[in-house]
């Protein structure tokens, strides 16, 4: 029941609705919440569209409104428009062929036997190894000429790369240390899920001759759906906000070619001093993980099943 | 004979105990046979084997004389409705019925005649299109039934499907399965602890204990023949009163066959009354026999706690069970050494 059945707050509305005698205590009650969620999110992100509207310099303090300049500039530079591309290429290869793999994972490792437990721990351990050190170590491996992953390669008589410093290659070593990161957070989430379907169901489904594949994408894959897309939604804000593996690895390099969104928004503000545009380009990256969120929800809660 | 058990054995992957072990059943085709007996006796265990769901390490099993011990559940022509239901809660109820039905590779048409069927036989019409989190538990059991039913099996194997309802939803379950195996006339194997749902619905009873039968028999004769003394203090409510003879013989009655009025032939003792509870039609006494134990009387008439009576039995209503516990002829009963308890 709610509130306002027990008490016909709804014979008043308007102001009264949220401002009344019951309603006091819980704005009291929610104000700690509320304030921090305000000083620390809403805040820093009106003044970023604030100052997405101004060029500004910190230094001599001085601020002029040029309204959508900073935008007009943005689109209007080649650059810009390949660091959106690349940022929706990293987003693609991220959550898809990371959320299989992560999948597939999962469904090997759901068993209950001691290998299987130890390598679960194991295979999460990334999760907990800040991204630079992640980063340096990959680097090392991925040197062109001393390198593991060359040494391994040229041992089989197999094509070397040069992985994160050649053009052709960076953008594909930098998707790939990234999804390494992030799998073993992943997969645990799903073989937490996997854990939710209870034994019986798929009890039921062998007595109703259903084949293994058929269970799996009828039984398996719609009750995993809740965690499929929590895993799809924050995959996908992190792939956007993706920062410090770049800026480790490669610093948006060679040429641009793993330049994302957030990497620049550093770029302009950081190195170039141009904190209008930066800001500018921070707006544009807000619009775009709040656009692809509110899509993966509402477009895709209506097929996912919470039990 | 429908289905034919031979030489079973179970040990569980990891234990060295068999839970069951040279079993032998034969189910007759078109029967309601209910397994009966406390958790733990193999009970489950052995519909789960019948329904291919777990395996089977000795011993064959048959369906109509074809060998299924190794063959797929879904190839079994079996139907199984599950304790907790496992109705799939991602599908509508019309789903959960049409799931197995695609697999068993049926027409569009055949699917929809089938359902329509099956929701007016259990009641469902008119809930085709509610989630299974929109139903009571009654109607999720009567999905589960629907779901069985629909695949018009060889036989219905239940593990225990009325446990999760309350008690007044149990009693009407009941009856509509009574009344829905008498429509169908399929066999039904249906697993229990619940001795009043065995002998309310069974037109058989394979009461069962550590994996071993203790007596396949009708209702009546389970209730009024036990084979031994197990049976004998497990069916009833109570079970009998057995005491331990001073040659190691058993004698037992029911515990509404004792009586404080004197009898021309038969046993008395003096006992003194520990509990009386009220149970609506009678009274549930619970003596002490002194130096022997304590035993249950059932009557009409309520008797005052602390104080001590004269019990008897008449002889007609007595049963002999010989030293391995197995019901005998009659014999000279020698002293009563000490009161038999089943919970003991």
């Amino acid at each position: 029941m709610q509130i306002s059945d027990r008490f016909e707050v709804k014979k008043h509305g308007g102001f009264y609705k949220f401002f009344n005698k019951l309603m006091k205590n819980a704005y009291i009650l929610i104000a700690p919440a509320m304030i921090t969620c305000l000083a620390l999110t809403i805040f820093p992100m009106c003044f970023a569209v604030y100052l997405g509207f101004h060029k500004w310099d910190p230094i001599s303090g001085r601020k002029k409104l040029v309204w959508f300049d900073n935008f007009r500039y943005l689109f209007q530079s080649e650059d810009f428009i390949k660091v959106i591309g690349n940022t929706l290429l990293f987003m693609f290869f991220i959550v898809f062929v990371g959320l299989l793999i992560k999948l597939l994972i999962g469904i090997f490792l759901n068993k209950r036997t001691p290998l299987h437990n130890f390598t679960q721990t194991v295979i999460f351990t990334p999760h907990i190894v800040a991204s630079v050190s992640v980063a340096i170590i990959f680097m090392g491996m991925m040197a062109p000429k001393s390198g593991l992953f060359n040494t391994v390669l040229s041992t089989f008589g197999l094509p070397t790369s040069n992985w994160y410093l050649g053009a052709d290659s960076a953008m594909a070593s930098v998707i790939m240390v990234s999804i390494w990161q992030s799998t073993g957070y992943g997969v645990l989430l799903i073989i937490a899920g996997l854990r939710g379907i209870p034994d019986y169901i798929y009890e039921a489904a062998r007595l109703d001759r259903s084949k293994p594949i058929n269970t799996f994408f009828k039984i398996t894959i719609p009750l995993l759906s809740p965690t499929l897309l929590y895993l799809l939604i924050t995959t996908v804000c992190s792939a956007f906000t993706s920062f410090d593996v770049i800026k480790m690895m490669t610093d948006g390099g060679p040429d641009n070619a793993t330049n994302l969104i957030a990497y620049y928004v550093y770029q302009q503000g950081m190195m170039f001093n141009q904190y209008g545009r930066a800001m500018a380009a921070a707006v544009i990256l807000l619009i775009f993980t709040a656009t692809l969120s509110a899509i993966n929800f509402f477009a895709l809660d209506r097929k996912v099943y919470y039990q | 004979m429908l289905i034919n058990l031979s030489n079973i054995k179970k040990v569980y992957p990891g234990s060295k105990d068999p839970v069951i072990e040279g079993l032998n059943l034969a189910i007759k085709e078109g029967s309601f046979t209910v397994l009966l007996g406390p958790s733990g006796c193999g009970k489950t265990t052995l519909l789960r084997m019948i329904a291919g769901l777990e395996s089977v390490t000795g011993g064959s099993i048959s369906l109509e004389g074809e060998n299924i011990t190794n063959m797929e559940p879904g190839d079994r022509n079996l139907a199984m409705v599950f304790q907790n239901y496992a109705i799939y809660p991602h599908m509508t109820v019309k789903g959960n019925i049409e799931f197995g039905l695609k697999n068993y590779q049926m027409t569009k048409q055949q699917r929809e005649e089938r359902i329509k069927l099956v929701m007016e036989l259990t009641g469902l019409t008119g809930f085709e299109n509610r989630m299974p989190n929109q139903l009571s538990g009654g109607q999720r059991q009567r999905v589960a039934l629907a779901r069985a039913i629909s695949k018009s099996p060889k036989a219905f194997l239940m593990d225990e499907p009325l446990s999760n309802l309350d008690a007044k939803l149990r009693n009407q379950m009941r009856s509509e399965l009574i009344q829905l195996y008498n429509k169908m006339g399929t066999t039904f194997i249906y697993v229990t602890h619940d001795q009043t749902e065995a002998l309310t619905m069974a037109t058989d009873i394979v009461v069962m204990k550590d994996g071993k039968i203790m007596q396949y028999d009708t209702p009546e004769n389970v209730y009024s023949n036990p084979a031994n003394v197990f049976v004998a203090q497990f069916i009833g409510d109570p079970g009998m009163d057995v005491f331990q003879t001073t040659d190691d013989q058993f004698i037992g009655f029911k515990p509404r066959a004792l009586t404080t009025e004197p009898v021309a032939e038969g046993v008395s003792f003096d006992a003194n009354l520990l509990t009386t509870e009220y149970l609506g039609y009678d009274y549930q006494m619970t003596f002490e026999v002194p130096g022997k134990g304590t035993l249950v009387m059932r009557n009409k008439k309520k008797m005052t706690s602390g104080e001590a009576y004269r019990l008897s039995v008449p002889l007609e209503d007595l049963y002999y069970f010989d030293r391995d516990q197995n019901r005998c002829e009659p014999f000279p009963i020698t002293g009563l050494k000490e009161v038999f308890h089943a919970d003991k």
